[in-house]
């Protein structure tokens, strides 16, 4: 026995380790080399194979990811292959070219008119949103079936297409109420997701209300709409023709007058768009980190809790920021180091507390056999 | 030699502290909380990809849940002596072989199976789609090439379009069903829609230097609706981008860009099909054959004079030698009925209609 064994694990110990104390931890050591060999062995061979390769690499990439991210000093597993995402993908072809091949040909079947037009098209446009969202929850379920921790996998249950509905409902809700239904959709489908996550046999659960999260938007959105306001204002006072013009209805319904109007507009508004686009962008930007913030706290594992309270809108700012000039200046040629900071960044910002008994919680049944098909073929990229 | 290491069972999350001995068979695991384990060398499989540096990860074949995790860089030195099999850079280095070369397999095959089999596949399936459904299609095509260009319906010059469309349809044992569609377009060019929709711009009209020299040209597009060319290349086309699909995922930029090589290198065979219809329509219907071969020769010419300005006709029907070579043969011998020679195809008068098709009233 030797004693760096014995110091390279943690709380070893004497015997069965069940109960870890309340304070957990959570790391991300990946060496920075290792990350660099595998994204230009990974680039190299896509080319080669003129991109079946992908789905190898993908699963490269994360193996390091995950086994690189230890909870209590413990790595995670990605117990993933290539080959699984191979043929996930090639059954959603097999499923998704056929399906839009005979609507094509019924688009040019059925040559009846407009009515019938928009009709496919908008059974189109259901269709996709539909497999999209469904596939980004099966991509999920794929994904969490192939993480482990000491050798016990998640497991995502719920029905791909039951969060498809709920999440087409939502956004055209969202939509009808100028984003103030928003929120109450996105804790909708955080609950959806969380409450049917299961670590082996111990269950997450989901406190987070709807009204919670509306409180902070509804801050959000009244600024964006001050602003938006004000930009309007400022806009017009600035115009330099006859304003009385901006209320024909006869001009706007004219398609080359209500170009011509636009043009007439835009060097007044020029100056009040560049202040108030960023100033929306920010405070997205700070209602996602709210958000974040709320789904962590109200995430809970059996007696663990979740918390992410040092996840503000100015540090994910930062991160963004200082990624995209990383990228930018080296012409992509540093992107490896902007995923090592994005993986830092999470894993030194996202909590874990509350006491545990491992010992009570079993292995939970294992997952889809082949994965991700939908995802990879409308290029949901979840890496 | 021993070593100590923590297992998880794969049954519950409980991590047991262990000590694991190499014997000449196997792992010995054994610990205060576990009923002691052999896992033979040949079943042993590292489930970590990165296992030279981070602690060693050991999982079992028939029990792959379990892990063995040992954090004594030792470990694997001593494993991969009594296993040299499990090598971690050994076997990634042999998968990574297999996916590469298969893919290449793939790839070939694929590829090989397209430039063979597809023009012999689509051949068939663009011969059994049904009329009414090709009809469709070209209708659409031709109002998207139209776009906002009208189409030119001046009485006289309809009829006389009519009059050289029937003479050229007689000399076809079965002509299909064929509609001529004049654009108000300055292009030079002219093209073949599915469903026997066939466009002539009228810059092409404008171009030609007497009747016979339009009558080839649609002589050349009848040539290409009797063979269905037009259907046949959609069939490719959607064959092509569902396999490119399938290989490349959402990266269209390749998959276009082959799909439009593998059209290009079928193209030159229609055209030469088309020309041999096109000098059996011309000959059936005892018309002059050189009509076709004329206007080519002018195009060609033209183009070296002015650069761009008639590329498009080029473009679309390349006028390789050979094919200028191969109509000016028939030409010199045809094989048209005793004295149709040199026939007339269109009056004065209807030539000057038909040159005038697209005028405003």
């Amino acid at each position: 026995m030797t004693t760096l064994a014995a110091r390279a694990l943690p709380q070893a110990a004497q015997g069965a380790t069940t109960t870890v104390g309340t304070a957990h931890t959570i790391d991300y050591v990946g060496p920075t080399g290792t990350l660099y060999l595998i994204f230009i062995k990974n680039l190299l061979l896509s080319l080669v194979t003129l991109g079946i390769y992908r789905f190898w690499a993908k699963t490269r990439l994360r193996r390091f990811l995950w086994s690189n991210t230890r909870l209590n000093g413990e790595a995670l597993e990605y117990t993933g292959t290539g080959k699984e995402l191979f043929l996930g993908f090639l059954k959603a072809v097999l499923v998704l070219v056929p399906t839009f091949g005979a609507l094509e040909l019924l688009e040019v079947f059925l040559d009846g008119g407009l009515a019938l037009a928009l009709c496919i098209y908008a059974l189109k446009i259901v269709l996709i949103l539909g497999l999209i969202y469904a596939g980004t929850f099966a991509a999920r379920r794929y994904r969490m079936s192939r993480t482990t921790w000491r050798g016990i996998r998640l497991q995502q249950l719920g029905s791909m297409w039951r969060y498809a509905g709920m999440a087409m409902i939502g956004s055209a809700l969202t939509a009808l109420t100028l984003t103030l239904y928003g929120p109450f959709n996105r804790v909708r489908l955080m609950r959806y997701e969380a409450e049917n996550l299961r670590f082996g046999s111990g269950v997450f659960r989901f406190t987070g209300e709807g009204r919670t999260l509306f409180a902070s938007y509804a801050n959000y959105w009244g600024m964006g709409l001050v602003a938006t306001i004000v930009a309007i204002f400022a806009t017009y006072s600035r115009l330099t023709f006859e304003t009385s013009m901006l209320w024909d209805m006869e001009l706007w319904t004219d398609p080359e007058h209500s170009v011509e109007l636009m043009r007439a507009i835009m060097p007044a508004a020029t100056v009040p768009l560049a202040l108030l686009l960023p100033l929306l962008f920010m405070l997205g930007l700070w209602y996602q980190a709210r958000t974040l913030r709320f789904y962590a706290e109200n995430l809970h594992l059996e007696s663990l809790s979740f918390g992410a309270p040092r996840v503000s809108g100015g540090a994910i700012f930062w991160l963004l920021l200082s990624n995209f000039l990383i990228k930018m200046l080296s012409l992509g040629l540093l992107y490896p180091i902007t995923v090592q900071r994005t993986m830092r960044f999470w894993c030194s910002r996202v909590e874990l507390n509350g006491p545990i008994d491992f010992a009570r919680i079993t292995q939970a049944k294992r997952g889809p056999r082949t994965g991700e098909g939908l995802a990879g073929f409308f290029d949901i990229d979840a890496t | 030699m021993n070593f100590v290491g923590l297992f998880t069972d794969g049954k519950s999350a409980t991590r047991h502290d262990v000590n694991v001995s190499l014997t000449p068979h196997g792992l010995m695991i054994s610990g205060p909380t576990v009923a002691p384990l052999n896992w033979p060398y040949r079943a042993l499989r590292l489930a970590e990809a990165d296992g030279r540096h981070a602690p060693a990860r050991i999982t079992h074949d028939a029990d792959d849940d379990a892990r063995l995790v040992i954090a004594d860089p030792d470990f694997m030195k001593v494993l991969l002596a009594q296993a040299p099999d499990l090598d971690p850079r050994k076997r990634r280095r042999w998968r990574t072989a297999a996916i590469v070369l298969g893919s290449l397999a793939a790839i070939a095959i694929v590829g090989g199976t397209l430039w063979f089999g597809l023009p012999l596949l689509a051949k068939p399936i663009a011969a059994v789609v049904p009329q009414a459904f090709q009809d469709r299609l070209g209708k659409q095509v031709i109002a998207f090439i139209a776009g906002n260009r009208k189409t030119c319906d001046d009485a006289a010059g309809v009829r006389a379009l009519e009059r050289l469309t029937d003479r050229l349809e007689s000399g076809l044992q079965r002509p299909p069903p064929m509609t001529v569609h004049v654009i108000d377009s300055p292009m030079v060019n002219a093209l073949a829609a599915p469903g026997g929709h066939i466009v002539v711009f009228d810059g092409l009209l404008q171009k030609a230097e007497g009747p016979e020299e339009v009558a080839g040209v649609l002589a050349h597009e009848m040539g290409h609706v009797v063979h269905h060319h037009s259907m046949q290349a959609l069939v490719r086309h959607y064959a092509l981008s569902l396999i490119a699909t399938v290989l490349l995922g959402n990266d269209k930029m390749l998959g276009s860009a082959g799909a439009l090589l593998i059209q290009f290198a079928y193209s030159r065979d229609a055209e030469a099909e088309a020309d041999a219809t096109a000098v059996a329509i011309l000959d059936g219907a005892g018309l002059r054959s050189d009509g076709l071969s004329r206007f080519f020769a002018r195009v060609e010419q033209d183009e070296k004079k002015d650069g761009a300005a008639l590329w498009r006709y080029l473009r679309t029907h390349p006028p390789t030698g050979e094919r200028i070579a191969a109509l000016d043969g028939h030409a010199a011998q045809p094989k048209r009925p005793a004295g149709s020679a040199g026939a007339p195809v269109l009056s004065e008068a209807d030539w000057a209609a038909l040159k005038a098709i697209c005028k405003k009233d």
